[in-house]
This record gives C-alpha cells, sequence and structure tokens, in this order.
C-alpha cells in the first residue's frame, strides 16, 4: 500500500526578530486526514508557525513541506488547496456575506460559484444574513461567514486560528459539530491553534505543545492526560506552561 | 471518504478570475456606498470649475490669452486623470488596510503581480467614472470639449494613467513598509512631481537648473505635447513615444519596488497585523 504524504511538514523550522527566537528549529509533520492543534501559552510561537505555514511570514530557517509541495520555494502550488480562518483577520465589512463569498470565490478559481454559496449557505445556515453586511453581523455570524468563505474551496488542508473564540457555548459547539462533520464527509486535514481545551480534547487526534519556540510535548489528549496524570488537558496546559515535567 | 478537491480550471483562466475578484470587492465596495461614489467624481469637478472660471475671467479680462487660459483648463483635466489614477491605486490598496484585509487577500493564491494588476484596472475603472463628470461640465458649462484635443487624447489619457500607477505603486511599497503611520506620508507625496511636470505653465517657466529633471518625468512631454495641440495646432507624436517609453521603465521599477516591500513586509510579518 502506499504511504500518504504528511499534509504538512516541518523541518528546522526557525524564525528570529533580532535576537529573539520566537520558533526555534523545530520539526512536525502533520498526518493527512488528521485534526491537529497546536497549543501553548502566550508568546509560545503558535501564532508565528501558523502565519509562516500561512505564507504570510518567511522563516529564518528550515524548510516547509505542504500538501507534497516546497512551500517557501513556490507557495502558489499549495495555496489553491489551502484556505484559513481566524476571527482576528476580519473579511471586508462594508460588503455583504453574499459579496465576500462572491469575491473570494473568485480568489480562488471555485467552479460553478453560485452552486458553491447556496450549498455553503445551506451547511452553515447564512440564509437570515447572506446579503447583510460583513460589519453588521454578530460574532457568531460572522464567524460563520468566515467559516464559509474558509470552505469556499474545499481545501485539501483547513488553517484555523481560535476557530470558537468568542462565541457563546452553544454556537461554538455547532461550530465544532460541523467542522468535525466536515471533516469526516470530506478527509480536509485541519491544523487549528486554540486556547480552549476542552475544544482541543473533543476534536483533535494530534496535540503538539510549545513553549518559548520549541516543542515541548506531542500526543493523542489521551496520551497527554495519561503522561501527565491529569483528568483534563487544561491542567496539562498549565504544567507545560508553567514547565513541570510529565508525571 | 475523500471528496475531489476543486476542479482546477486553465491557469490563466483562474488568473484573470482572481484579477476579476479584486475588481469585484471594490466595485461592490463603491456601488454599494453614494457617498464614495460621490467623493470619487466631486474632486475633478470642483478642480475643473475653478479653472474653467479663471479660464473665463482671463479671456474676458485680457486680449490674446485665450490659448493659454485654454490650457489652464486642459492642464487641470489632464493633471486630475494622473492624480486620479494615483489615488485610485493608494485608495484601494488603504482600504484594504483599513479592513484589515491583507491577511485574507495573501493567504488566497494571489500573487502580488495579480493584485498589482487588479489595481491597475480598478484605476481606470475608477478614473472614468471620476472623470466623465469633469469632461461632461467642462463642455457643457465652458464649451471645452477634451475630444477637440484629437487622437492624441487617448495616448495622453494612457500615459497619465500609467503615471498615476508607477506613482502610485511606490506608494503602496511605503505604506508596506511603515504601514497606515505612512499615511499622511503618502497624501503628501501624491503632489511631489506636480511643481516638475508642467502642469499649467511651460518647463521654459522653470529655472533652467530643473529643466533635466522635468523632462525625466513622462507627464511633462504629455503636458507639452497639450500645450502644442491648444496653441500651436500641432501634435508631437515623438512626445507621446518618450512618455511612454520613460512611463514604461518606471512603471517597471517601481513594480519591482512594490514586490520588494512586500518580501519585506513578509519577512517581517507585517501582513497580518497590517491596518488600524
Amino acid at each position: 500500500m502506499l504511504s500518504v504524504p504528511p499534509a504538512i511538514s516541518v523541518r528546522q523550522l526557525t524564525k528570529i526578530y533580532d535576537t529573539v527566537a520566537a520558533v526555534d528549529g523545530i520539526d512536525f509533520d502533520i498526518t493527512t486526514g488528521s485534526v491537529a492543534a497546536l497549543l501553548g501559552g502566550n508568546g509560545a510561537g503558535k501564532t508565528t508557525t501558523m502565519t509562516m505555514l500561512l505564507g504570510l511570514l518567511l522563516p529564518t530557517a528550515g524548510q516547509i513541506t505542504i500538501l507534497g509541495h516546497d512551500f517557501l520555494q513556490d507557495r502558489f502550488a499549495a495555496l489553491p488547496f489551502m484556505n484559513f480562518s481566524s476571527p482576528y483577520v476580519d473579511l471586508p465589512n462594508r460588503l455583504t456575506v453574499r459579496q465576500n463569498l462572491t469575491v473570494y470565490g473568485n480568489f480562488y478559481g471555485v467552479p460553478d460559484l453560485k452552486a458553491r454559496i447556496r450549498e455553503l449557505t445551506d451547511e452553515l445556515q447564512l440564509q437570515d444574513f447572506l446579503d447583510r453586511k460583513h460589519g453588521a453581523l454578530s460574532a457568531g455570524q460572522k464567524t460563520r461567514a468566515t467559516l464559509a468563505k474558509s470552505l469556499l474551496n474545499r481545501p485539501k488542508l483547513l488553517l484555523l486560528d481560535e476557530p470558537t473564540a468568542s462565541l457563546d457555548p452553544d454556537t461554538a459547539d455547532w461550530v465544532r459539530s460541523l467542522l468535525l462533520k466536515y471533516q469526516r464527509e470530506t478527509g480536509t486535514t485541519i491544523f487549528m491553534a486554540s486556547h480552549n481545551m476542552a475544544e482541543v480534547e473533543r476534536m483533535c487526534d494530534d496535540v503538539i505543545m510549545m513553549r518559548q519556540g520549541k516543542i515541548v510535548d506531542r500526543g493523542t489528549p489521551a496520551a497527554l492526560l495519561q503522561s501527565y496524570g491529569h483528568t483534563n488537558l487544561e491542567e496539562v496546559f498549565l504544567d507545560i506552561a508553567r514547565d513541570r515535567t510529565s508525571a | 471518504m475523500i471528496l475531489p478537491v476543486t476542479a482546477p480550471l486553465p491557469n490563466l483562466l483562474i488568473g484573470w478570475r482572481r484579477i476579476l475578484g479584486l475588481l469585484q470587492r471594490h466595485v461592490y465596495l463603491l456601488l454599494g456606498s453614494w457617498p464614495r461614489l460621490i467623493e470619487v467624481m466631486y474632486w475633478p469637478t470642483m478642480n475643473m470649475l475653478v479653472w474653467g472660471f479663471i479660464n473665463f475671467y482671463l479671456a474676458k479680462q485680457l486680449s490674446g490669452v485665450g490659448a493659454v487660459a485654454a490650457s489652464l483648463l486642459a492642464g487641470a483635466l489632464l493633471w486630475e486623470i494622473l492624480l486620479r489614477s494615483q489615488f485610485s491605486i493608494l485608495v484601494s490598496f488603504m482600504e484594504e488596510m483599513w479592513s484589515r484585509n491583507l491577511g485574507h487577500i495573501f493567504v488566497a493564491p494571489i500573487r502580488p503581480l495579480n493584485y498589482a494588476c487588479g489595481l491597475m484596472l480598478l484605476s481606470l475603472f475608477r478614473t472614468a467614472i471620476a472623470m466623465f463628470p469633469a469632461f461632461l461640465f467642462a463642455w457643457l458649462l465652458f464649451g471645452y470639449l477634451v475630444l477637440d484635443l484629437g487622437p492624441a487624447f487617448i495616448g495622453f489619457y494612457l500615459n497619465l494613467a500609467l503615471t498615476g500607477w508607477w506613482c502610485g505603486f511606490l506608494l503602496v511599497a511605503l505604506l508596506f513598509r511603515f504601514g497606515l503611520a505612512a499615511e499622511w506620508l503618502a497624501w503628501m507625496l501624491s503632489f511631489i512631481i506636480s511643481p516638475f511636470v508642467a502642469v499649467y505653465y511651460p518647463v521654459s517657466a522653470l529655472p533652467e537648473w530643473l529643466h533635466p529633471l522635468a523632462w525625466s518625468l513622462p507627464p511633462t512631454y504629455i503636458f507639452e505635447g497639450m500645450r502644442a495641440i491648444v496653441g500651436q495646432h500641432m501634435v508631437h507624436w515623438d512626445y507621446l513615444v518618450k512618455a511612454t517609453l520613460l512611463n514604461a521603465g518606471f512603471l517597471a521599477v517601481s513594480l519591482w519596488v512594490y514586490c520588494v516591500a512586500f518580501d519585506a513586509t513578509r519577512r517581517r510579518g507585517g501582513l497580518l497585523q497590517m491596518g488600524e
């Protein structure tokens, strides 16, 4: 049987700002079709790593291979098959949800765009606010609109930055269920950064823990819980953030 | 089950759809907001009115200044083409910064040059909207029809748009480097070439030592060419050729500077945070 190459492969990835190493020579592979999370406290290097995986930040050293393409040499070979969603990076506020989806659908060259927007409208329940301006939406509606944008091109790799930040528990749960359903149906690889440990425990089968620019631990949520002798990931996170070793 | 991903369209078609997407984003914005649309048309029309009345006044008070007065109005209208083309590039880029949308744009498979092409097409569209009422009122109120400049007017228009683009891309590079902190500097620099390109007066009115600078800037050939048509009814096609060659060179350099500034911003990690 042919082995499937990893969706993301990172080798000796380093980002140095002046004299500070924000990311310090990390290596990891993300299995195709998995849901993986990058965890760490503020300043651990998660956002820097994510931003490099998106092609918005050039590393100081190291290699990134995404979907089999050398991302630093030719990111445009991989970008059409990736997408990204973050509550901290807005879509244009003065455009309606439909207009934003049309514009981004054209950016990604989505065939039969109108049908794809209809499909996403149903899946993400956008009907009520499809023709409202993005700036006039509630936080939950904005998250759904941004998620719709991130699913437009049916990405093979979906990068999410805190996908349920600022959502009420009900909406957050709905978003998590939707993402998991989508992942099961499509086999998309999801790689996310999150501070919500319950979310990571529920969604992810691979967790990478970072501190001070380095990977300090990795495993399935169950394996990490066992290794640190805790009953929830939050306590594991605190142990790692405070530099306490595993049990 | 792994579903097939988006069926790839031919590369060329996808490239055009990306450019179309950029155009569409700003057309939606412009047509969805009547204050923005009015603002686009307002300044060229106001400027034309002021110069039209000066023209009218000079023609009434002084004899033998008809050609000079007409060239003032023509200069004002042509200068607006350059300025609006430049502002279009600048404002469209600033819109992305104000809405913190650059992160989404450059995570999409949009190459910096795709983006630049989108900005140039958009500039043609916005400038046409901006200039149409000014041309119309110049004709209705002052009997001045820009088309009287003849076929050379098309060459003038395109060359001034080209100048607006390369000036615009240099200002975008400045914004990439310094972010919105340089916004006011960018507005100020938009006018920096105006004293040297013979908009309202001939190059001979400038001090001798400024002549090499004036003749190194493409719009000088356009404004001098315009004056030759208005004053002597003579078309200097050689001026148009020189302006086009200079513009092509300046545009190539400005796009290179813009790409270098884009890469420098990626090195610093500024694309995601860029905004207000």
